[in-house]
C-alpha cells in the first residue's frame, strides 16, 4: 500500500503540475523517518521532499488524526500561510480555508474518515496578507498500516492561476452571446452560460448535472445517443446536425432551431464536449420568410397574364414566368436556359428578338416596343407591347436583361377588325363618291383615247401619201404610245381607287398626292368653272399613309369646295389649295373655298354621320373622311375664312421612319 | 369676193389633244391653226378668215359655249363645231340653240369628224359668198338715183313705160331712159335679170292703175 501511496502521490504531482514528461522520485517522509535513524540523512531526507516539494510547488502533509497532528512540508505552510514552526491541526487547518468553503470540505474530511474514501477537493486558502489561494488536495486514508498508526496523508497544490483561467474561460463562456454546454463523459451537463439559460428557460442550477437529452426532444433521443457515442469514438471539432434541422426543447415545452458546434476537451475529468449553441429561430424564421417571399414572388409572376422574363447576353432565358412557358408550350423550368430559338419557329422573330436584346445590353437603354409579335409552339401569333430594360451590374454594365410584355393579341385583332371595317366603309364611300365623279373621269380618259385616234388615223393618211413624212410618222408614234400610257394612269389611278383589299402604310409625298387628285378632278373643276390656285410648300417630309384614303379624302374636300360654290359668281369661283408643315411637325393640306360658309354651329357636325346640306348625298363623306385621318394619327377640321367661304385641313403626322415597329409586320 | 383658203381653227387646252386633231385635219389636206384657250384666238380673230372652228367645250376661264356668245356678239360668227370628253345634254341643246355647226362626243372617228368640218366649211363658205354678193348687189342699188328707185320698183311690178310715164307724169321716153341707166348701172341684160336682182336687194314692187289703152 505504501509503495501505491508514492504512487499516487508521484503521479499526482506530475500529472498536477508538469504533465507526463518530468517525473520527480517523491519518497514518503514517514517511510524516510521510519527508514533511518541517521539524522543527517532524516535532515538529509526531509531537505529533499523540501525541495522536491517546493520544486513542484505542491505542499506534503501528513495527518495523524488519532492525535489530530498535522505534518507539513515548507511548501505547505507557505501555501496555507502556516507559521514556520507552527504546529497544525485540523482546526488551525480548517481556520486557513476561506471560511464559505470551510464547512464543506470539513465535512468532506468526516466523510472520508468514516468511510476511508479517497479524498479530493478544491478549495480557498484565505491568506492573512487578504490574497486568496486556490488548492486542489487529494488524500487518503491509511488505516494502521505502519507503526500501527492511522493517518490521511496527501498533497496540496495551488492551483491559484489554472483557477484564475478557469474562471476567465467561465467568464469568457458566460459573456459568449452564444449558448454554451460543457458536456461530460458520462453525458451529463457541467457547465452552462447565461445564453442557454435564456434560451432553453432554465436556470442553471437546474440543468447542471443532468443528461444532455433534457435539452432534447424526446423524439430525437435514440438518434442523439448515437451520434453521441460515434462523436465520442471520433472526436473532432465540427458543426453538429449538418444539412440536418435540429432542435432544442425549452423548459416550457416548445421547440427551437439549433445550430450546434461540437469541440472535444480533453481535461482531468476525462474528454467532454464544449458545445456551441446558437438559436436560430430568427434566422430560421428569416430564412422562411425569405423562402416565402420567394415563393410569393414567383406566384405573383406566374400568375400575371403579361410574359415576364429575364435573359442574358446569350439570350439564355435566366428566369421567365408561367405566361411565357404557356406561349412557348413547355415550363418555367423548361425555359431556364433555353433560348427563343428553341422554341420559336419563326426565325425572323428570333432574330429581332436578339437584335433587340443586345441593343438594350449595349446601349444599356431601355427599350419600349409598341408593337412586336411572337409565335408560340402551337403556331399561333400573339402581338406583345413589350420593354425592355438592362439590368445593371455593380460597375455599370449590364449581362442581363429584363423584359416585360402584354399580349395585346386581342387588342390587335380589335384594332384589326376595325380598320377592315373602317376600309370597307372607306372603300363604298369611294365608289358612292367614284360614281359621281364618272363624268369627269370618262373626261380624263377621253382626252387621250380621243388623242390617240386622231394621231393614227392621221399617221394612216399620211402613210396613204405617195412621199409619206416618216419623220413625222415617227412623232405621230411617239405621241400615241404617251398618250396610251396617260390612259393607263387614268385606269391604273381608277383601279386603285376602287380596289378593295391590300391596303398598305406606304411613305408618300404629300404634293404629289395633291397633283394626282387635282389631275382627276381637272374636268369637274372646269365644269363647275372654278380656278384653282396651288401653293404646295418645296421640301415637305413625307407622311405614312394609305396613298387611296388620302386621295379619298383630298377628293371630297375639293369636291364639296366646288359644291360649296355654286351660287358664287363666276369670277369668285376661286380654289385654293396649300401644303405646310406646320409646327408640331404635321404635315397640313388646305383646301379653301370661296362659298356660302359654315354656320358656326355646322363646324364640328360637319363632320357627323349623315350631316349634309345637300339635296343629293347621304352625307357619309366627311365623316369617312374623318374616320381615315384619325386612323393615320392625323386631324381633320373646317373653319370659315375672314374673307367668306370655308376651309378644311388635313394633319397627319410626318413620317419619322421605321421605328419600333417589327420588320416583319 | 374673198379668195383665202379657209382653215380650221382647233381650240383645245389639251395639248395633245390639240396637235392631234390638228394633224389629222392636215392629212386630210386642210389649213389648220391652233389655239390653246379661247382668249388666244379672239386676240388674233380675223372674222373675214373663212373656215370653221373645233372647239373644246371644257376649258378653263373662257370655255367653249362662252367664246360662242362672244363671237355672236361680233356678228358673223365662223361654224363651230363642239368637241366635249362629257356630253351633258343641257350643254348641247345650249350650243346647238347658239347655232353650233355640230356636237361631237370625244373620241371622234375621222369620217365624223372631217364630214362636220367639211360640211362647216362648206356652210361657211356658202354664207360668206351670199354676204359677198348681197353686198355687191346692194352697192349697185347705192348708186341709182331716186328717181330710178321709183322707176324700178314700177319695172318689176310689170309696169310698161307708159303707164310708168303717166304714173310719174312725164313722157314715155324719159322712163325709157331711166330704165336703160337702171339696167346698166345695176348691170342686167334682161327684165328677168332685173326682176331677180331687185328681189335679191329686197325692192318692193310699185303697182300703177291699170291704163286700157
Amino acid at each position: 500500500m505504501g509503495l501505491n501511496l508514492i504512487n499516487d502521490v508521484w503521479l499526482l504531482v506530475a500529472g498536477a503540475c508538469l504533465g507526463a514528461t518530468v517525473i520527480y522520485f517523491l519518497p514518503s517522509p514517514i517511510q524516510t523517518r521510519r527508514l533511518t535513524s541517521n539524522r543527517t540523512a532524516l535532515h538529509e531526507s526531509q531537505r529533499r521532499m523540501d525541495l522536491a516539494s517546493e520544486a513542484a510547488a505542491v505542499g506534503i502533509w501528513e495527518w495523524d488524526f488519532e492525535r489530530d497532528d498535522i505534518w507539513v512540508t515548507d511548501q505547505t505552510r507557505i501555501l496555507y500561510g502556516f507559521g514556520p514552526k507552527e504546529p497544525i491541526n485540523l482546526n488551525r487547518f480548517l481556520s486557513a480555508l476561506h471560511e464559505e468553503d470551510r464547512d464543506a470540505v470539513r465535512e468532506a474530511v468526516t466523510q472520508s474518515l468514516k468511510d476511508g474514501a479517497r479524498f479530493q477537493r478544491e478549495y480557498r486558502i484565505a491568506l492573512p496578507d487578504g490574497r486568496v489561494n486556490w488548492v486542489v488536495t487529494r488524500g487518503r486514508v491509511e488505516v494502521g498500516a505502519e507503526e500501527k498508526r492511522s493517518v490521511m496523508r496527501g498533497i496540496s497544490l495551488d492551483i491559484s492561476e489554472r483557477k484564475l483561467a478557469n474562471e476567465r474561460f467561465r467568464e469568457v463562456v458566460e459573456a459568449a452571446p452564444t449558448g454554451m454546454l460543457i458536456i461530460g463523459a458520462d453525458g451529463r451537463i457541467t457547465l452552462v452560460n447565461a445564453q442557454v439559460e435564456k434560451d432553453f428557460g432554465y436556470s442553471r442550477r437546474e440543468l447542471i448535472g443532468q443528461p444532455v437529452e433534457m435539452l432534447i426532444p424526446g423524439r430525437f433521443h435514440t438518434q442523439h445517443l448515437q451520434h453521441r457515442a460515434r462523436f465520442s469514438a471520433a472526436m473532432s471539432a465540427r458543426p453538429m446536425a449538418i444539412n440536418r434541422d435540429i432542435f432544442g426543447l425549452r423548459k416550457d415545452g416548445t421547440e427551437i432551431p439549433l445550430e450546434i458546434g461540437l469541440n472535444p476537451i480533453h481535461g482531468s475529468a476525462g474528454v467532454e464536449v464544449l458545445a456551441s449553441i446558437v438559436d436560430i429561430s430568427e434566422r430560421k424564421r428569416r430564412e422562411d420568410q425569405l423562402h416565402e417571399d420567394r415563393a410569393f414572388l414567383r406566384q405573383v409572376i406566374d400568375i400575371n397574364p403579361n410574359l415576364i422574363f429575364t435573359k442574358d447576353r446569350q439570350g439564355r432565358f435566366t428566369l421567365a414566368n408561367q405566361a411565357l412557358a404557356n406561349i412557348y408550350g413547355t415550363t418555367v423550368e423548361g425555359l431556364v436556359g433555353k433560348t427563343d430559338a428553341d422554341f420559336n419557329p419563326n426565325a425572323d422573330e428570333v432574330t429581332w428578338f436578339h437584335k433587340l436584346d443586345m441593343e438594350v445590353l449595349d446601349t444599356l437603354q431601355k427599350r419600349f416596343i409598341l408593337e412586336e409579335h411572337v409565335t408560340a409552339a402551337n403556331g399561333k401569333v400573339h402581338w406583345l407591347e413589350t420593354v425592355k430594360l438592362p439590368v445593371l451590374n455593380a460597375d455599370g454594365t449590364a449581362d442581363h436583361l429584363l423584359g416585360t410584355a402584354v399580349d395585346i393579341t386581342e387588342r390587335k385583332q380589335v384594332e384589326l377588325d376595325l380598320a377592315q371595317q373602317r376600309n370597307e366603309l372607306a372603300h363604298l364611300s369611294r365608289v358612292m363618291m367614284l360614281s359621281e365623279l364618272s363624268g369627269s373621269v370618262a373626261h380624263e380618259l377621253n382626252q387621250p383615247l380621243m388623242a390617240i385616234l386622231s394621231n393614227a388615223q392621221a399617221a394612216l393618211r399620211f402613210l396613204a401619201q405617195p412621199d409619206p413624212d416618216l419623220d413625222e410618222i415617227r412623232e405621230i408614234l411617239r405621241d400615241i404610245v404617251n398618250d396610251d400610257k396617260r390612259a393607263g394612269e387614268v385606269i391604273q389611278g381608277l383601279r386603285l381607287l376602287l380596289k378593295k383589299g391590300e391596303i398598305r402604310m406606304e411613305p408618300l409625298d404629300s404634293n404629289e398626292v395633291v397633283e394626282d387628285v387635282l389631275k382627276l378632278l381637272r374636268s369637274d373643276m372646269l365644269n363647275a368653272g372654278v380656278i384653282c390656285t396651288i401653293k404646295l410648300a418645296p421640301d415637305l417630309p413625307q407622311i405614312n399613309g394609305i396613298r387611296v384614303q388620302i386621295q379619298q379624302v383630298l377628293i371630297n374636300l375639293i369636291a364639296n369646295a366646288c359644291d360649296a360654290m355654286m351660287d358664287t359668281v363666276a369670277a369668285e369661283r376661286r380654289l385654293l389649295i396649300t401644303t405646310t408643315l406646320d409646327s408640331s411637325n404635321c404635315v397640313q393640306i388646305g383646301v379653301s373655298d370661296q362659298g356660302h360658309g359654315i354656320p358656326a354651329d355646322g363646324l364640328e357636325r360637319v363632320f357627323e354621320s349623315f350631316f349634309t346640306t345637300k339635296q343629293q348625298g347621304l352625307g357619309l363623306g366627311l365623316a369617312v373622311c374623318r374616320k381615315i385621318v384619325d386612323a393615320h394619327g392625323g386631324q381633320l377640321w373646317a373653319a370659315n375664312n375672314a374673307g367668306g367661304g370655308a376651309s378644311f385641313y388635313v394633319a397627319v403626322p410626318a413620317y419619322a421612319g421605321v421605328q419600333n415597329e417589327h420588320a416583319g409586320t | 369676193m374673198n379668195t383665202q383658203e379657209p382653215k380650221v381653227t382647233v381650240i383645245d387646252d389639251d395639248p395633245s389633244v390639240r396637235k392631234a386633231i390638228a394633224r389629222l385635219l392636215q392629212s386630210a389636206g386642210l389649213q389648220v391653226a391652233t389655239h390653246a384657250s379661247a382668249q388666244e384666238y379672239l386676240e388674233q380673230y380675223d372674222p373675214d378668215a373663212p373656215g370653221c372652228l373645233v372647239l373644246d367645250l371644257a376649258m378653263p376661264d373662257l370655255n367653249g359655249l362662252a367664246l360662242q356668245d362672244a363671237l355672236a356678239t361680233r356678228g358673223n360668227p365662223p361654224p363651230i363645231i363642239f368637241l366635249t370628253g362629257q356630253a351633258t345634254v343641257p350643254d348641247s341643246v345650249l350650243a346647238l340653240k347658239h347655232g353650233a355647226a355640230d356636237f361631237l362626243t370625244k373620241p371622234v372617228d375621222e369620217s365624223t369628224l372631217l364630214e362636220a368640218v367639211r360640211s362647216a366649211i362648206a356652210k361657211d363658205r356658202t354664207e360668206r359668198s351670199k354676204r359677198a354678193e348681197d353686198a355687191e348687189i346692194a352697192q349697185r342699188m347705192a348708186m341709182l338715183t331716186p328717181r330710178e328707185v321709183q322707176v324700178l320698183r314700177y319695172v318689176v311690178a310689170g309696169n310698161l313705160n307708159k303707164q310708168i310715164a303717166s304714173e310719174l307724169g312725164t313722157v314715155e321716153k324719159t322712163i325709157k331712159v331711166h330704165r336703160a341707166r337702171v339696167m346698166e348701172k345695176l348691170k342686167v341684160q334682161s327684165l328677168a335679170e332685173l326682176v331677180m336682182l331687185a328681189a335679191q336687194a329686197g325692192i318692193t314692187a310699185s303697182h300703177a292703175p291699170t291704163i286700157h289703152a
